[in-house]
């Protein structure tokens, strides 16, 4: 409670008169509302917490090309012009383009046997990001809102579920937490409205109170919005308004000041920052690691542009320079910090791409088969799951479902993927489809 | 199709007094969702005083909130007619073509939100759908000439894309769909049929009837559009002899075929996609009415009578079968005529029923039994916003770049995604923005805030005064008795310079409040 005796003593006496004369009309309902706001995170942040497991999500938005990265045909006519590099692990090579991941590959399981059936950006990325095939009726929400329910209260003041750079990732009008509803929905980081990626700070916007407004300031204003809407809130019951209500109540939580500090990049020793690189993904990925190490559940960080249907080895070859530094940089940061075996590290875009190349020198949408890469956490690394035909376009052994994904996922976050869910539709849904089967082969 | 629906049709074209008078089908509209009440023994919300439906019609049909004036002067009006006057008088104006044509801008180009540069294209399909709508131009028109857009020139000198930024320019359509046939045949059929045939686009959809092939047969008809180069500005060319085009990831190749399995019948030297335009905007096809007519329901009640509004299949069904049909073919038999259907809905008691719940059985929003909640767009709160607190734009703006204010682009980067329909989904960025941003940090200081400067001018010693006025700017309606006392008891703390702090605050709890960022 250091913030709030600290403020008492700073301001006049008639922010306080304004409190008090609140506190004496309105009851102590609005403080009980306003909760701990200042000063709970650090009794939410015992160690006893740290024991729960935490899952970043790399999401290369687009859906990147399995044949230049992780599934090399190399000297197959779909090969194209890059060649593969030994890694850590005996046996397992990687792109040329990807020098620093491939020192990681012992804690990494690479599945190259991804085969699913949706070819359209939209449905596939509602697909892979939720693990059921998109219905009209049924809201599914994505993965880090199921995370974020199963990990409830773990982050203190800070929200379950963070997104890094996720503009166009979520459906215009489609709540991405679905039928959770929006108590479950990410926290959007570095959402710079004119979508630029490069060079723009990463900073939840407007989390500081301007400066000329004192903390006793907006506590009292809140809680005169909290009183005087509250009539018009409740006649109108329903998601909408508690939504609107437990969107201030969180807002307010996270303007305390250690929920804030974890955002603050500034703070990283410089030589820290330049490890992960000086894109925007390579400082989502350093943003990832403070939050994780505050106990975050679930953070994603997207990178776009993986969407290469012209022009594929020059655009692949850019986009590996900044995901190859903020990837391997995430990893050596978690193992120095003891967090790698408590956090799960998923690399996955929505599908794959055409092993064959098209006129244009591009590669298409591929579901059939293609890559994704799971490691840190449990993730028994050095594997390979799956292998697809020496020239790409079909999967040969053990094809991974979305769903066996998904569920493999849960398993190794330690959660049951059997677990159910009621949804919008008044009927339970389970986390994931319960015909997956997941890989339990790669989990230690 | 059905071939009572395609008869009763071709019928009601025959005769153009036929036209339905808005009065009678908002009636009609009523009655039949007044079987629904008695059925299911639901207790309709009481009629919206002149304040909230005041609020909500401008919303809805020019896209902001009401100015104080605006509300003062219909609160004094006592003539019995008025709510229909005004619904005639704002259908009338260029702002609502212009709120027209930013909603069908957005539905039309989605990818803008997403995908920047493709904002280029904002101002001049908005200035071509605005011209339309003022033009009063059947939504038939409005499509047919969408989906038949000239495109021109030899090879060597293929059709520009983007001439001139505010040029009315319905070729944006196509540019921002990558002049991708089966992009432009998904975007097409779901928007102008309500079918979501995309689908199909990989494997037959097993809930559906439409099969892969079929999703081809459509985008067969865009099949001779092509782009020269890269990128959304690359210009198009369009062999019109091409009429076929693969399956994806197959060899099989098909021909354009129209979904109720007709061919259609190439006409000279004319693109396949011209036969499809016809196809579509047909009065005899009963898809066009339909996905129209329930797509501007759900702007006006927040839920389609098919909802997903895109999604019209035998296993979704209508809430209102019997309505929907009845307000299509009233649709079609006016030529397509939008205004009509905007004149009727907006007359309904159910439109202007008070979205404050009275009863448990008002909670189904597919029954209509009041007005559900609904988010604003990022365009309707940043206009209300900068109405409500008197901002005025600063940013610079050269006739050869896009709007690029930057408190609206914030805005609307907060509020993306949202649109009429749905709950509002308050997020916790807008929270964050709402209560520490620039725009209301500047609007509640009295040295920056220009609404808060004219009040406390106006009237410098009645604090009542002054928070009269800020409803009005904000919640477009009074205080309450109750609310101003509390009020005025809150701003009367402190001496002078904290009571203007005070009002401040006053203002800042009103801009952050549930009622000011809603549609309701």
């Amino acid at each position: 409670m250091v913030g709030i005796n600290k403020a008492m003593r700073n301001f006049g006496l008639n922010q306080l008169t304004r409190r008090r004369w609140l506190q004496a009309t309105s009851g102590s309902v609005a403080g009980a509302w306003l909760g701990g706001w200042f000063g709970s995170l650090a009794s939410a942040m015992a160690d006893s917490e740290r024991s729960k497991r935490s899952c970043i999500l790399l999401w290369m938005n687009g859906g990147p090309s399995q044949t230049d990265t992780f599934d090399m045909k190399l000297g197959h006519e779909h090969g194209g012009p890059f060649r593969s590099i030994a890694t850590r692990a005996a046996g397992i090579q990687v792109c040329e383009h990807l020098p620093g991941i491939a020192q990681w590959t012992d804690r990494l399981a690479i599945i190259r046997s991804m085969s699913t059936k949706e070819g359209d950006h939209g449905r596939a990325r509602d697909n892979l990001r939720t693990g059921y095939v998109p219905q009209a009726s049924i809201q599914f929400p994505v993965l880090g809102s199921l995370i974020s329910k199963e990990s409830l209260g773990q982050a203190g003041d800070l929200p379950n579920y963070v997104s890094i750079n996720s503009r166009g990732l979520f459906n215009p009008g489609m709540p991405p937490a679905g039928f959770l509803g929006p108590d479950y929905a990410p926290l959007l980081v570095g959402q710079d409205t004119d979508g630029n990626e490069n060079g723009q700070r990463l900073a939840v916007e407007n989390l500081a109170l301007p400066k000329s407004v004192s903390t006793e300031q907006a506590r009292a204003r809140l809680e005169l919005l909290h009183r005087m809407e509250r009539k018009f809130l409740d006649a109108r019951p329903g998601p909408a308004a508690d939504g609107h209500r437990t969107a201030y109540a969180k807002a307010a939580r996270m303007m305390s000041h250690e929920a804030a500090k974890a955002f603050q990049l500034d703070d990283e020793p410089k030589e820290s920052r330049d490890a992960y690189g000086s894109s925007q993904f390579g400082q989502g990925c350093l943003l990832s690691r403070r939050l994780v190490e505050r106990g975050v559940p679930f953070v994603e960080v997207s990178l776009g542009g993986w969407d290469t249907h012209d022009d594929n080895f020059r655009q692949v070859q850019n986009l590996c320079g900044a995901l190859d530094m903020g990837w391997s940089a995430l990893m050596q940061d978690l193992q120095q910090r003891g967090l790698l075996d408590s956090t799960l590290v998923v690399w996955m875009g929505e599908f794959g791409r055409t092993p064959a190349i098209n006129p244009r020198l591009g590669r298409d949408h591929f579901p059939k088969a293609w890559s994704v890469v799971l490691g840190g956490g449990p993730i028994s690394g050095g594997q390979i799951v799956g292998r697809t035909s020496a020239d790409g376009t079909n999967v040969e052994e053990r094809p991974v479902s979305t769903p066996d994904l998904l569920a493999t996922i849960c398993v190794a976050l330690g959660i049951d993927p059997e677990k159910q869910n009621m949804s919008n539709v008044d009927r339970p849904i389970r986390l994931v489809d319960p015909l997956a089967s997941p890989l339990l082969d790669i989990i230690s | 199709m059905s071939a009572t629906i395609a008869l009763a049709c071709l019928l009601l074209v025959g005769e153009q007094s036929t036209k339905a008078d808005p009065a009678d089908l908002a009636q009609r509209i009523d009655e039949r969702l007044q079987v629904r009440f008695d059925s299911e023994q639901v207790l309709p919300a009481e009629r919206a005083a002149d304040d909230e439906f005041l609020r909500r019609l401008s919303l809805d049909l020019i896209g902001r909130i009401p100015t104080p004036k605006e509300v003062q002067s219909f609160l004094a009006d006592s003539s019995i007619a008025k709510r229909e006057l005004l619904i005639d008088q704002l259908l009338g104006s260029k702002k609502h073509a212009c709120h027209f044509a930013r909603v069908w801008r957005a539905l039309l180009m989605p990818e803008s939100e997403v995908e920047p540069q493709l904002r280029y294209f904002e101002p001049g399909l908005e200035a071509w759908l605005q011209e339309r709508r003022q033009d009063n131009v059947g939504f038939d028109g409005i499509v047919r000439e969408l989906l038949t857009v000239p495109i021109v020139g030899p090879n060597e000198q293929p059709q520009v894309v983007l001439r001139d930024l505010r040029r009315p320019n319905p070729l944006a359509f196509i540019a921002a769909k990558n002049a991708d046939p089966a992009k432009i045949a998904s975007a097409s059929t779901r928007l102008f049929l309500g079918l979501r045939l995309e689908c199909a686009q990989c494997h037959n959809h097993p809930f559906d009837n439409w099969s892969q092939e079929q999703f081809w047969n459509q985008a067969a008809f865009f099949a001779g559009i092509e782009r020269r180069g890269r990128g959304p500005f690359a210009p198009l060319v369009e062999v019109t002899t091409r009429r076929t085009i693969a399956l994806m990831d197959s060899d099989q190749i098909v021909s354009p075929a129209f979904l109720d399995q007709s061919q259609p019948r190439p006409t000279d030297n004319g693109p396949a996609r011209a036969e499809l335009a016809r196809w579509i905007t047909a009065p005899e096809n009963p898809y066009f009415a339909r996905a129209i007519t329930n797509r501007v329901w759900s702007q006006l009640f927040g839920t389609g009578i098919v909802e997903p509004v895109d999604d019209i299949r035998d296993s979704n069904a209508p809430s209102h079968p019997e309505l929907l049909r009845e307000l299509s073919e009233s649709f079609a038999a006016a030529d397509f005529d939008v205004a009509l259907i905007y004149r009727a809905l907006c007359r309904t008691a159910a439109y202007q029923r008070t979205s404050r719940q009275s009863d448990p059985s008002q909670s189904r929003a597919e029954l209509f039994a009041k007005m559900p909640v609904r988010p604003l767009s990022g365009e309707q709160f940043f206009d209300s916003l900068a109405l409500a607190v008197a901002y005025e734009s600063t940013a610079d703006r050269s006739p050869g770049e896009p709007e690029r204010d930057p408190v609206r682009q914030a805005v609307l980067g907060l509020f993306a995604g949202a649109s009429g329909g749905g709950n509002p989904q308050t997020s916790v960025a807008q929270a964050l923005a709402l209560m520490n941003g620039d725009v209301t940090d500047g609007a509640i200081r009295p040295k920056s805030g220009a609404r808060l400067q004219q009040i406390i001018n106006e009237f410098p010693e009645s604090s009542e005064r002054q928070i009269e006025v800020l409803y009005l700017s904000t919640l477009s309606r009074l205080p309450t008795q109750e609310e101003t006392q509390t009020l005025i008891d809150f701003n009367g703390l402190g001496d002078k310079t904290s009571r203007q702090q005070n009002m401040g605050d006053i203002f800042w709890m009103l801009l952050n409040s549930a009622e000011f960022c809603w549609n309701h």
